[in-house]
């Protein structure tokens, strides 16, 4: 395998810092359960062109999508995304049509979890208190 | 019978600001901290020369503004910061400081 060729899929969960990171999504909905509104395709923007004062960092407020790092990435197990895997047995459906998403065509997750990776999305926010919520317990990695 | 649709919203870009805000709101509730309620961006122009010696800079700063003041009548913040390895000190314009700008 090449592993210098970049992966074509996209991390729906990313970090400012990783490859191609842009705005994906911003949190709405309440604090106790935040939902994601995604942004129109013209609406979507670098993850360079935002900043913040401080308090809060980027992806606590902005919901980023960026390149798969694959191997690099602590979520990648056995060739796939674990952390897709866990969202989709971990947490409930939160919608019943699939978001109005402008990456679904090269996300990760969609690619291996399908339709049902989808409907959980909008609950996923990339940086979560730790609480014993199911979100909480789908994102942490497991022991060992 | 009527049938309820959960659907993800969607954001234009013409409604990003507004669901920015809401949404430093909801992040600063879920982490417990204290944001301003505006957004701000900080143009900092800092006048001043680069040093070697980080312990030495303020002092350095502290001269200089001074001497600004004194001599030319302005009114200088001194200041010192540090990018990485490199340590730049001198003062800021206090009329110049901050630049406030919403987006």
């Amino acid at each position: 395998m090449n592993t210098s060729m970049p992966s074509p899929f996209s991390c729906p969960s990313a970090q400012p810092d990783m490859a191609e990171a842009r705005v994906i999504g911003v949190v709405s909905g309440t604090a106790e359960a935040p939902r994601i509104a995604y942004l129109k395709a013209e609406a979507v923007m670098p993850a360079s062109q935002v900043s913040m004062d401080g308090a809060l960092s980027v992806s606590e407020v902005f919901r980023l999508a960026a390149r798969c790092e694959e191997h690099r990435c602590s979520q990648f197990a056995d060739g796939r995304c674990s952390l897709g895997e866990r969202i989709v047995k971990g947490t409930d459906a939160v919608v019943d049509t699939l978001p109005s998403c402008t990456i679904r065509a090269t996300c990760r997750w969609f690619a291996e979890q399908g339709e049902p990776a989808c409907l959980r999305c909008p609950q996923v926010v990339t940086l979560i208190p730790l609480g014993r919520d199911k979100l909480s317990q789908a994102a942490a990695l497991p022991a060992g | 019978m009527a049938t309820t649709t959960l659907k993800a919203e969607t954001i234009s870009t013409a409604k990003l600001s507004a669901a920015i805000d809401k949404a430093v709101l909801i992040a600063a509730e879920r982490h417990q901290v204290a944001v301003s309620d505006t957004n701000l961006r900080l143009n900092w122009e800092l006048v001043g020369r680069r040093l070697r010696d980080a312990a030495r800079a303020q002092a350095f700063a502290s001269d200089v503004s001074k001497d600004i003041t004194k001599n030319l009548g302005l009114k200088v913040q001194p200041a010192t910061l540090q990018v990485g390895k490199l340590i730049y000190c001198g003062f800021f314009e206090k009329v110049r400081m901050p630049i406030e700008r919403g987006f």
